[in-house]
């Protein structure tokens, strides 16, 4: 991580297993738009994927995901991760557009 | 940690030869002896009727307990951790094998929904963390009222009360 | 079809007010994910990459009209409005959430239907041939003793916490269609020299990183003491299998670390110290089962009866691939194909999933199965009923004529769905799938196993695949490694790689040069893997690496 790219943290909801994003005031939400950006900034995003995988009762499967390029057109590095964020490449009908990508 | 009776859950245990085993002594009488110092000590030490206890792994060879098996009121199988399931095994061995009619004991990492797997191994009592009430612990062994399979313990399975009852339920 | 009685509803039922429970506390914060985790999964509830997925067992791949539809309503109610039939016949849903999956398994229940050990390492729902009951080839209905399997592995108590999953397959038929060699425990039923039936014991096979055809440790087992020699196995391997290491866990691991010879030991001196009366099964419970799986009531007075006039060629291709013989002269078992050209291997929406039930209760009394070709069978179709059949499958887009040939294409769901994968499945299958579409192309080609995987646990059996594709991340990029030669048949055989992997977009063309070098070369009738057996790979080796 210490790749200095912009990063977010996604994560499951717990309850509904939706993809969510951290948000600067700590809370999750499902818009990408509102997720806090980490600018290389590696310890601090270390120190907060701890915080928030300590006692988790509200998301489950957390992890840090790098964006590509300028925030214009950014769009998540690996295609796990871009996969992760919009959904099956197989089904476009599903999809959670990534503003941008 | 808080030590509960499983023995209570039992309609009595499954054991073609439950001849071996001393009689369950008090937690407080019962003085436990890493294994490796067991052999030496065990018939020496103790006066006559006092009980003993000993704590094993899940991948200590049974048989080396088998010439003082009857001398134990106390044989408690550890769990490094909730998924290494080879203290099932041992009790299994333990009940069907050698006979033993003692306390069955699991300690170490263990989830409460395991109880009722162990009851039907073959333990008799099991250690839980201290915010596991009894009545946590009764309510899992009370969850499943049918088994499929015969077991350390005496219930039925399922298929020999078919037979039983003459009939395929409905 | 085996029916629950009261006992076998009761435990269902009160699994689903356990997970219920486990669910609340979870919810609540009383059970962290750690401690969460293993008890979800032993009910089938993944985490994936997008949500939760649950798979739904199905015991030896069969099915009522009752239970499809009861899949259909899962689908249409608590997901997005389909399925996916997997390579071990059972069926997920891909986008559940944790709160609904309680009532979601209340109402599967109501069908005889849950999530129980198909996930964990526990032994996993069993499977069986899917032609079971219904082919000329059969020594016995394989699906009696995986019933008596499923019951005796139900929760059980000593085997729920072993230090991998075990998976189990039975077969009683010459031409195996359950890979039972590539499984923990595979059972094919024998006759001994007495006239009595058994089983031929095959322990330690396996996919996943170190594929092995496993070895028969075991020729004759006497059928009645089937559970008391499953014991034996899973004891052994409970309590000497390989659990530092996740990938050495496997009892395929055990038996070749210790040699065939040295393991069979250890079960049979296992065997021998067990009360084999405590723990086989009863016979009367045998007989009670088997009363359940007696053939239907057949009409034989019509077995001539074929339509006089002139059947479509369309309906004659299909019919080709997609029907089979069955022991009852003037009935056949069908494939549905839920390989339609450029789909999604194995899906089929909640609408898919009714019609299909209606046309089970039409024409093959109400019944269906599951394919680990991931495809579904209707197995008592009458051979006058087949054009009806056919003609209302085509309009749903589930007459698809390609059962066995190249477009009828294994893949698991693949870095689509997959938090294990590393690389696409589907759309490589989609693509070779349109590729190769024209029909009469896939005729002249023949029998062709295309099988593909998106991660080395293999869940798309690209091992025993005639052209097994596998999917790797190669420096951020989507690799595909190409093995020839693999069979999951009686022939048992793992395929061999070819050389170096071809990107996304090159596999395709790889996959026809193959086919070309096949064509070109093979002799008149010639299948393919008999081709491969014969030539080898080199000439394969010549056509893909040529120019470089």
């Amino acid at each position: 991580m210490g790749d200095g790219m912009t990063h977010v943290i996604i994560a499951n909801d717990l309850r509904t297993g939706e993809i969510v994003y951290l948000t600067g005031e700590g809370s999750w939400t499902d818009e990408i738009a509102k997720a806090r950006r980490f600018e290389k900034d590696t310890p601090d995003l270390e120190s907060k994927l701890e915080e928030v995988g300590d006692g988790a009762n509200t998301v489950v499967g957390i992890e840090a995901i790098a964006l590509n390029g300028p925030s214009a057109s950014e769009t998540p590095v690996s295609l796990r991760d871009r996969i992760r964020a919009t959904g099956p490449t197989v089904r476009p009908d599903l999809a959670r557009p990534f503003p941008n990508a | 940690m808080p030590v509960h009776d499983l023995s209570s859950q039992h309609t009595g245990l499954y054991s073609p030869k439950a001849q071996n085993g001393a009689q369950v002594g008090s937690p407080t009488e019962t003085r436990f002896l890493d294994i490796e110092d067991l052999a030496a000590e065990i018939n020496a030490a103790l006066q006559p009727g006092q009980a003993i206890g000993v704590t094993i792994g899940p991948d200590t060879d049974l048989d080396r307990l088998a010439p003082f098996i009857d001398r134990l009121a106390v044989i408690a199988i550890e769990f490094s951790a909730f998924k290494d399931g080879r203290g099932f095994s041992q009790a299994r061995i333990l009940r069907d094998r050698f006979g033993y009619a003692g306390d069955i004991r699991a300690v170490g990492e263990l989830l409460l929904d395991q109880v009722q797997f162990l009851i039907r191994v073959g333990f008799s009592s099991v250690d839980l963390p201290p915010h596991i009430s009894e009545a946590d612990v009764q309510a899992v062994v009370e969850r499943f009222t049918v088994v499929f399979q015969a077991a350390a313990d005496s219930r039925r399975p399922v298929q020999r009360l078919r037979q039983s009852t003459g009939e395929a339920g409905v | 079809m085996y029916e629950y009685d009261t006992f076998d509803q009761t435990l269902i039922n009160q699994r689903v007010n356990e997970f219920r429970d486990q669910v609340k506390r979870r919810l609540s914060g009383e059970l962290t994910e750690e401690q969460f985790r293993p008890l979800r999964l032993l009910n089938g509830l993944y985490l994936q990459l997008h949500a939760y997925m649950l798979r739904v067992a199905i015991p030896y791949g069969t099915l009522s009209s009752e239970q499809m539809r009861a899949l259909a309503h899962v689908a249409r109610t608590y997901d997005k409005g389909y399925g996916h039939f997997t390579t071990r016949q059972n069926i997920q849903y891909n986008w559940i959430r944790l709160e609904d999956a309680p009532d979601l398994l209340y109402d599967l229940a109501a069908a005889q239907l849950h999530g129980i050990q198909t996930s964990g390492n526990v032994i996993r729902n069993v499977t069986a041939d899917h032609f079971a009951g219904a082919t000329a080839d059969e020594l016995d209905d394989p699906r009696i003793y995986a019933e008596l399997i499923r019951q005796w592995s139900t929760l059980h108590p000593e085997f729920s916490f072993l230090p991998r999953k075990f998976k189990i397959a039975v077969t009683g038929a010459e031409e195996d269609r359950a890979a039972v060699r590539f499984h923990d425990i595979g059972l094919i039923l024998r006759r001994n020299g007495d006239g009595e039936i058994g089983f031929e014991v095959i322990a330690g096979g396996g996919m996943g990183r170190t594929p092995v055809v496993g070895p028969t440790i075991r020729k004759f087992l006497p059928k009645q003491h089937l559970q008391s020699y499953l014991e034996a196995i899973l004891r052994v391997y409970n309590r000497y299998g390989r659990r530092d290491n996740i990938y050495k866990a496997r009892i395929k691991i055990l038996v070749r670390d210790l040699g065939t010879d040295a393991f069979t030991k250890e079960v049979e001196a296992e065997w021998e110290a067990i009360d084999k009366a405590h723990v086989d099964h009863e016979l009367h419970e045998e007989h009670r089962v088997r009363k359940m799986f007696a053939p239907p009531a057949f009409v034989t007075s019509t077995a001539k009866e074929v339509p006089s006039q002139v059947s479509p060629p369309d309906f004659e291709n299909w019919r080709k691939t997609n029907t089979h013989a069955h022991k009852q002269s003037g009935y056949a078992i069908v494939t549905v194909s839920l390989k339609p050209y450029g789909g999604i291997p194995g899906d089929a929406t909640a609408e898919q999933m009714d019609l299909i039930a209606d046309l089970a209760e039409r024409f093959s009394f109400g019944e269906i199965r599951v394919s680990h070709e991931q495809n579904l069978i209707l197995p008592h179709v009458e051979q006058r009923n087949l054009i009806e059949l056919w003609t209302v499958l085509s309009k749903a887009g589930l007459g698809t004529a390609n059962a066995g040939l190249i477009t009828d294409i294994i893949a698991c769901p693949g870095l689509d769905y997959c938090s294990l994968a590393n690389a696409r499945s589907i759309p490589v299958s989609q693509r070779i799938s349109e590729r190769f579409s024209a029909l009469q192309r896939q005729h002249d080609i023949g029998e062709l196993k295309v099988k593909i995987s998106g991660c080395i646990n293999a869940c798309g059996h690209h091992h025993a695949g005639h052209i097994g594709i596998l999917g790797v991340d190669r420096k951020g990029e989507e690799f595909y490694q190409i093995t020839l030669g693999g069979s999951g048949a009686e022939d048992a055989e793992i395929g061999k790689i070819i050389g170096p992997g071809f990107s996304y977009d090159e596999i395709v063309d790889a996959v026809e040069q193959i086919v070309h070098v096949y064509l070109d070369l093979r002799q008149p009738g010639e299948p393919f893997l008999n081709f491969y057996r014969r030539v080898g790979a080199e000439p394969f080796k010549e056509r893909l690496y040529a120019r470089a």
